[in-house]
């Protein structure tokens, strides 16, 4: 029998086994209980593709993979994925995570451990408007130096840690998320979500120019915020006066135009179009 | 570390912070504000206007406004001394 106070074709989040303090915090009338394996195919048919599923036990993660099997058997038209998984533990076994990959969309936990921003704000981030551009868990890897990051939304992203500052390994061992998904932390030192997302997601990027004020728009702005973040004086590029590109980057001077263009791009990493949407 | 600024009991139960980050020297100086997942405001410590278009004054507690223009002095300094590629008094 499936614990729930009520039911409805479609939910938001499906929580194998969770906590009860988890459930509240998203809500009873938005959240499907299930306690027991034997009620995972009812679980299936009262999802859709925007559900998430919470799997605080690695142990469920095969249950799971063999009810979508047993599901997929009878009902072979059901829209897929299955929603989103959230797994607060990894999977003890490896060889499912192919069909935990194809059967839900966006899979969080599925291999190595995270580490999870606190229950109580997770809840409210899962729940928020604003949860793509905030951070519920993340991972790092310390041979290749970069960190993997799972966004409100599920989709996660990897960035080398030394874009975000200078931090050695042992910074490293004090990773944290906090202020509800907004901080990313290493012992003392905080970077905004916000920072991150502006310079490594393109789409965010697009989204936030479009808001900045009148006098912060433009090329020239956006060169200045390119340049500072690839750390490069004013007096970097060759053949361009430290003066004038200062009176571009002000709007008193008009944007350059081809070798010019293309030798302040070279430097910045970017192709000329791609200034503009920084 | 980044710097906080200090709010009262109240407003931080609320969710609410008031911080210059670790990893912002790219924008022209400023503070931000965050309420739990709902929504982040940033402040230019140039002008004290918010950076962002979208962004109101008023889904904002006036003891944040008035806190963030008391500690200025501290978060100009702050922020000069985090990020010299982008100073205070850069630009403006």
């Amino acid at each position: 029998m499936i614990k729930s106070p009520k039911t409805e074709r479609h939910w938001r989040f499906i929580a194998l086994d969770a906590r009860p303090s988890l459930v509240d915090r998203l809500g009873i009338d938005r959240t499907l209980v299930v306690r027991r394996p034997s009620d995972l195919g009812d679980a299936f048919k009262r999802v859709s593709t925007e559900s998430v599923w919470i799997v605080p036990h690695g142990k469920w993660a095969e249950k799971l993979a063999v009810a979508a099997n047993e599901h997929l058997l009878h009902f072979r038209q059901h829209a897929m994925p299955f929603g989103d998984l959230l797994m607060f533990e990894p999977s003890p076994r490896p060889e499912l995570v192919p069909s935990l990959r194809n059967y839900f969309g966006h899979v969080v936990g599925e291999v190595a451990p995270l580490t999870f921003l606190p229950f109580d704000q997770m809840a409210e981030v899962l729940l928020s408007e604003k949860r793509r551009d905030l951070f519920i868990a993340g991972s790092i890897d310390i041979a290749a130096r970069t960190l993997t990051l799972a966004r409100g939304d599920l989709n996660t992203m990897t960035v080398p840690i030394a874009a975000i500052g200078q931090l050695n390994e042992s910074d490293y061992k004090k990773f944290r998320l906090d202020d509800f998904g907004y901080a990313v932390c290493f012992g003392d030192f905080e970077a905004s979500a916000h920072g991150i997302l502006y310079e490594f997601d393109p789409d965010y990027r697009k989204r936030f120019a479009a808001s900045r004020r009148a006098q912060d728009k433009g090329f020239g702005p956006s060169l200045k915020r390119l340049r500072l973040l690839r750390r490069l004086p004013a007096d970097a590029f060759p053949g361009i006066p430290e003066q004038t590109l200062t009176k571009i980057e002000e709007g008193k001077a008009m944007p350059p135009r081809g070798k010019a263009l293309q030798t302040i791009a070279t430097l910045l990493s970017v192709s000329p179009e791609e200034i503009e949407t920084f | 570390m980044p710097y906080v600024v200090r709010i009262s009991l109240a407003l931080r139960k609320a969710g609410w912070t008031v911080k210059i980050y670790d990893n912002e020297a790219r924008e022209p100086p400023h503070v931000t504000i965050q309420r739990r997942a709902e929504g982040s405001w940033r402040v230019s410590l140039r002008d004290g206007g918010l950076l962002d278009e979208n962004s109101k004054w008023k889904d904002v507690p006036p003891e944040i406004r008035a806190a963030i223009v008391a500690h200025r002095g501290q978060l100009v300094a702050y922020w000069n001394e985090r990020t010299p590629t982008t100073p205070y008094n850069f630009n403006s």
